[in-house]
């Protein structure tokens, strides 16, 4: 796991297994039910179309964020992946979990506004502080499923808009690692906060894309949602890619000798990065839990 | 001598290299030609090093002391004593590419002077390989299509038969050539087949000769240990290579 393990302040609402219907556990065994965000769908293949069951929650209290997800690959019922998906989302939206790692994010946003040769940066940090306000709204308005019918109107323009926002946040992650990568007179201190700032971003963004993929489906849009989780993942492994190739780039400056003092600043970043490719937990995020949701007949 | 390391940009990359690598280019710097551990090396019975016993990770953990001693190789000894710290590897190479007769640009990057090294060090290797040796070689990198008739490295560029192998494959092949001239008792045939590549091991019979020669026109005696920077920075400019070749993320 890539993250630290946070220690969960408040009780998390969990899947309570043994109130799930007998239809549902029937087609989870065989492979025939989606969930997302808390409502079992029959899955493509399944014969059947619609919801199956909205899925029944209990209160429960775990240490840390590992416990948690232990506890979900505990299951009986429900594939590993999609148990483990649903404690997931339930930690984004319900915990500190994702707060911590954004108030990371403002630290650096503030220590990058601060340098005087970032005035073009600024413009793209507006862009991203509004993506991530956005995806904290999202949480708030994920937060109590009783609201599911009244957040609707609410919901709609505030997904338009931090897609929107995501795809420029992409971008820019992209241009300002062309810009650290191609200029050596940047100065190290900026250097140092594109690369972090950049890093702390592709960390965060799982969770982004996760959440507008939530809060799609408790709308009522599940199909919407699959196909959000879906393009968003396909534009973060775009992105990852840019990312992989710039900290390459780097270390093979490195091995050549040629780094200068921007070493300091690799080495401080580099294992940070290797958890961050190989994070399961960013990669379960990003995939759907089983297969798509059966449409129904024209 | 001393081992005290004087920070280097260009051995940077060493605390990424594996553990046989350092080990190898331990080896050159401890033994002389014959095996005998040389009086003025001080790596094995350093404490750190010592206390590292048994470790899988002990060459890889004692990168520094290994090229510290090799910056003290590359100054001279009595100057050594009075300065207390070694030199910088890229002297050091420069040094040694001066001293064989490499040309290259003072002002180049380090590991282009290091191209220009292994370049040269090939080129000589070569004119004095029988026909038969070289097209050994060859096939060994995979550039059969070079050998026979068609071959002709006298009127090809060196740039056309470099370019022709696989990244890093003449770098292997020169590792192993210099392993085999400069420390013959400590890389035995066997030791280099398994040292270096799959193409060096394939290649590694035919230099054995060719290669002795070559380092005998490297002076024995001077005031700074050609005799083990020669191959060290050979070595290293390999350990480079290879490890330029490969993506870490």
């Amino acid at each position: 796991m890539n993250t630290a393990a946070y220690d969960l302040l408040e009780k998390i609402w969990v899947l309570d297994e043994s109130k799930l219907n007998e239809t549902l556990v029937d087609a989870l065994t065989k492979g025939k039910a989606v969930l997302h965000d808390g409502v079992a769908y029959w899955a493509e293949g399944s014969g059947k179309t619609g919801v199956i069951q909205h899925l029944p929650f209990k209160e429960a209290a775990y240490k840390s964020t590992e416990e948690a997800l232990k506890a979900a690959q505990m299951t009986t019922v429900i594939a590993t992946a999609a148990s483990t998906c649903v404690i997931l989302g339930a930690l984004i939206i319900q915990t500190k979990y994702l707060a911590a790692k954004l108030d990371k994010l403002q630290e650096t946003v503030d220590e990058i506004s601060k340098d005087v040769h970032a005035q073009n940066v600024i413009y793209y940090m507006d862009k991203i502080t509004d993506y991530i306000g956005g995806i904290e709204f999202a949480r708030t308005l994920l937060r109590d499923r009783t609201l599911a019918g009244e957040i609707s109107e609410v919901a709609y323009p505030l997904l338009a808009q931090v897609a929107a926002k995501r795809n420029h946040v992409l971008s820019f992650i992209d241009n300002i690692l062309n810009l650290a990568s191609n200029q050596r007179d940047i100065t190290e201190r900026h250097y140092e906060l594109i690369v972090n700032f950049a890093h702390i971003m592709m960390e965060i963004m799982p969770m982004g894309i996760h959440t507008e993929y939530l809060l799609t489906a408790r709308v009522g849009k599940p199909r919407l949602a699959e196909q959000i989780l879906l393009d968003g993942a396909h534009r973060y492994e775009s992105a990852m890619f840019v990312y992989k190739s710039f900290m390459n780039k780097q270390h093979k400056a490195l091995v050549r000798g040629t780094i200068g003092d921007r070493a300091r600043v690799y080495q401080s970043i580099e294992h940070k990065v290797e958890a961050l490719v190989t994070s399961t937990e960013n990669k379960l995020l990003l995939t759907l839990p089983a297969g798509r949701m059966a449409l129904d007949a024209a | 001598m001393g081992t005290k390391y004087r920070g280097d940009e260009d051995f940077g990359f060493l605390e990424y290299c594996s553990e046989e690598d350092i080990q190898q280019l331990a080896k050159l710097l401890i033994y002389d030609r014959k095996g005998k551990k040389r009086l003025t090396t001080q790596i094995l019975s350093d404490k750190s090093f010592m206390a590292l016993s048994g470790s899988p990770e002990q060459w890889r953990k004692s990168w520094q002391l290994v090229v510290g001693e090799l910056q003290h190789f590359g100054g001279d000894t009595i100057v050594n004593l009075v300065r207390r710290k070694g030199v910088l590897y890229r002297e050091i190479l420069k040094d040694t590419c001066k001293r064989i007769g490499v040309k290259f640009d003072k002002k180049g990057m380090t590991w282009e002077i290091e191209n220009k090294l292994i370049e040269h060090f090939v080129k000589k290797l070569w004119d004095k390989m029988s026909e038969e040796e070289r097209n050994e070689a060859l096939k060994s990198m995979n550039l059969g299509d070079f050998t026979g008739e068609k071959f002709g490295w006298r009127g090809m560029s060196s740039s056309a038969l470099f370019g022709g192998a696989p990244a890093g494959a003449w770098y292997a092949w020169a590792a192993s050539a210099a392993k085999a001239a400069f420390a013959p008792a400590i890389f035995s045939r066997y030791a280099l087949a398994g040292a270096s590549t799959i193409l060096a091991q394939r290649g590694a019979a035919v230099f054995l000769g060719p290669a002795a020669a070559v380092a005998l026109t490297v002076p024995a005696v001077s005031g700074t240990a050609y005799r083990v920077t020669v191959p060290a920075t050979i070595q290293i400019a390999y350990m480079r290579q290879k490890y330029l070749n490969k993506d870490r993320f």
